[in-house]
């Protein structure tokens, strides 16, 4: 039994057994139960003749196109695929230490990989290159045209843990996380984006646990508690059985909020503020009127780039996503934001991962790039609008008179096509300079969201997802309340509504704060509503106004987490397991 | 078992081509073939063995079979190494 202590990021208990995934999780490792041996066996064998296929397809291309001398690299391959050294290894190792396929490949290439390094002669450090080319080819197509773990996670017995190295969004969302019951990552932060997404689904989840692929093994039995970070390693009967009732108890927790779900968000003397929910996968739709949502004040449409085949290549899958998002949500609204992708590496248009380019021609600046893009994503939207009560939203806006060209150009698209007019279109207030001029925008936008967690990058100049500066993202900076003070003012004035989303949204400390610097209106995970709903009824809103301007005033985030305090222990007094670790990491 | 040395004569040694030829003609014969050069054994149907034998120019190598045509096998191995290969 070995006890490892990561961040965590996303409140449940996980008990189950670990299943690893590293690079991007497009490599899988684990213990076949002895039943399982043959299946891998011949999943080894039907990629091998796969790869047969594809090969002398290549060759026999190459040799009519380009030559014989070239197609003989492929030739040579050929001869690889069937390298006593590599498949007949890899069958050995399956059958001698029944692990999976994946696995076996990987090792038996591993070993190849260090035989040649060693050697001196540089030609033939070379050949490395087509056995690795060889060796990828049969990975893929282990489980052709599928993320190897999601197809994974469908086939194993359920329950398991992904102890990963980094998760990218793309593969969680498809992961089936009734199966897999919590995620241990060596690297991420409360902000990335698939701890959001996690979040917004009830997964446990740890984070920044350093070398826990290293230390944990496939197979090993893992138990884990998402609000406090802690991870038991192959835990002893009594342990397990604790931490059983431990995920029971969570449960209960969790139900008993659930009943606060049908009553109105309110402060303790009556002002209402409303909740919606944040939608990432437009299958959970469900789940966010389980919460009882008010509406999605979200709906990050990036996802539908993502996939072998993505929703958003063609109109037609776009305006039947839209359209259902819509219908299963009617009467309430469904705001939906535009395509926020661009400048990421590789795929441009592959949504909101670590490595996008921040300051790079993303939201509408890539709109205009990806004009194509943009005019299709427009055109569904229309065709989908009188499904449900559509609000789009546009995201990265910088100037009024950019936001102007895009209503403009978003007019013409709509009547070129013979279609209505979108029934409201609004700015997300995500960068210091459109916060800072509300007022210019008002004429050009029916409504505003405040992203809270670009806001804060941005005016912090804090890369979210740098682990070394992890302690510099916050929330509660004085710099950023006076900002979103200004915000709430300016839409006030200007009549227009105003929401804000992001993690902050969804603290149900921060929350208080915000309802003091006059915000009425919040989107966040599903998983927040009733913890929120929770605090508000606790909150008076003279005493909020109160608490937001001392907030206001405070010198450093610290001082305003200590203004907090009574407000935190009045919720830790009132529902002790829900408050401890979200206040924590605020 | 037979087994009988040969020595490896052409410019290249036993390059990519020359073990792909090797590999494709000892994979058309039943028995194990096993090729040795120093203190290194590899297996002569494995293509990858073959090359991190490194094989240059004036090289030794010992080709045995094990298996009911070694004879033959061993016969036809040495020869294609006696040829260069078939290298042009």
């Amino acid at each position: 039994m070995t006890h490892l202590h990561g961040r965590g990021v996303a409140d449940g208990i996980a008990v189950g057994r670990a299943v690893l995934a590293v690079r991007d999780a497009r490599q899988v490792r684990y213990r076949l139960a002895s039943s399982g041996v043959e299946r891998e066996r011949q999943r080894l064998r039907t990629a091998r003749e796969r790869t047969r296929v594809e090969l002398e397809e290549i060759s026999s291309r190459v040799s009519r196109t380009v030559g014989s001398a070239q197609a003989a690299i492929f030739a040579a391959q050929l001869l690889m695929l069937d390298d006593p050294l590599l498949t007949r290894r890899a069958d050995e190792l399956i059958r001698a230490e029944r692990i999976n396929a994946d696995w076996a490949l990987e090792r038996a290439v591993g070993e190849l990989h260090e035989l040649f390094a060693r050697e001196g002669d540089e030609w033939l450090r070379d050949r490395v290159g087509d056995l690795a080319d060889v060796g990828a080819r049969l990975r893929r197509n282990l489980r052709p045209g599928r993320d190897p773990l999601v197809d994974l996670v469908a086939e194993l017995e359920p329950p398991v843990v992904i102890v990963a190295d980094e998760l990218p969004p793309s593969v969680a969302a498809q992961i089936d996380w009734s199966r897999a019951r919590g995620l241990v990552s060596d690297i991420g932060s409360p902000t990335h984006h698939t701890v959001i997404l996690l979040r917004s689904l009830g997964v446990a989840s740890v984070v920044g646990l350093g070398g826990g692929t290293d230390v944990i093994l496939p197979g090993q039995m893992l138990a884990l508690d998402g609000s406090t970070g802690e991870v038991v390693v192959e835990p002893d009967e009594l342990t397990l059985a604790r931490w059983r009732d431990r995920a029971a108890a969570a449960e209960a927790g969790q139900r008993a909020l659930d009943d606060l779900r049908l009553r109105p968000a309110a402060t303790s003397d009556g002002v209402r503020v409303r909740l919606e929910a944040n939608l990432e996968i437009a299958e959970e739709v469900g789940r966010v009127r389980d919460a009882g949502a008010e509406g999605i004040g979200l709906y990050r449409s990036e996802f539908l780039l993502d996939g072998a085949h993505p929703v958003a290549e063609t109109e037609e899958a776009q305006v039947e996503t839209y359209r259902a998002l819509l219908s299963a949500m009617r009467p309430l609204p469904v705001t939906i934001r535009t395509f926020d992708a661009g400048g990421r590496r590789g795929d441009p248009g592959a949504g909101g991962g670590g490595r996008r380019d921040r300051f790079g021609p993303r939201g509408i600046r890539a709109a205009v790039h990806q004009n194509e893009r943009f005019r299709r994503q427009i055109r569904a939207l229309a065709r989908a609008a009188d499904a449900g009560d559509l609000r789009v939203l546009l995201p990265f806006v910088t100037a009024a008179d950019e936001l102007r060209q895009v209503r403009a150009q978003i007019d013409e698209i709509v009547r070129e096509a013979g279609l209505a007019p979108l029934p409201a279109v609004g700015a997300m207030i995500e960068v210091p300079a459109a916060a800072l001029t509300v007022d210019h925008f008002a004429p050009h936008a029916d409504f505003f969201s405040v992203g809270t967690n670009d806001l804060i990058q941005y005016t912090l100049a804090v890369d979210r997802t740098d682990e070394r500066l992890a302690g510099h993202y916050e929330p509660a900076a004085p710099a950023v309340l006076r900002l979103l003070r200004r915000v709430a003012v300016a839409a006030r004035r200007a009549g227009r509504p105003v929401s804000v989303c992001g993690e902050m949204a969804g603290d149900p400390l921060l929350v208080a704060v915000l309802v003091g610097l006059g915000f009425r209106s919040f989107s966040m995970a599903p998983a927040a509503i009733p913890i929120v709903k929770r605090t508000l009824a606790l909150v008076d809103s003279g005493a909020a106004a109160d608490l937001a301007r001392r907030a206001l005033r405070a010198a450093s985030a610290a001082d305003v987490y200590a203004e907090l305090e009574p407000l935190a222990e009045m919720l830790t007094k009132k529902t002790p397991s829900m408050t401890a670790g979200s206040t924590k990491d605020s | 078992m037979t087994a009988r040395r040969v020595a490896v004569r052409n410019a290249l040694g036993l390059h990519a081509r020359a073990a792909a030829r090797f590999v494709k003609l000892a994979g058309s014969f039943q028995c194990q073939i096993r090729v040795t050069r120093g203190a290194r054994t590899m297996d002569g149907k494995s293509i990858l063995g073959l090359l991190l034998l490194a094989a240059a120019r004036g090289s030794e190598l010992v080709i045995s079979g094990d298996g009911v045509d070694e004879v033959a096998a061993v016969d036809a191995l040495c020869g294609l190494v006696d040829r260069n290969f078939e290298d042009p």
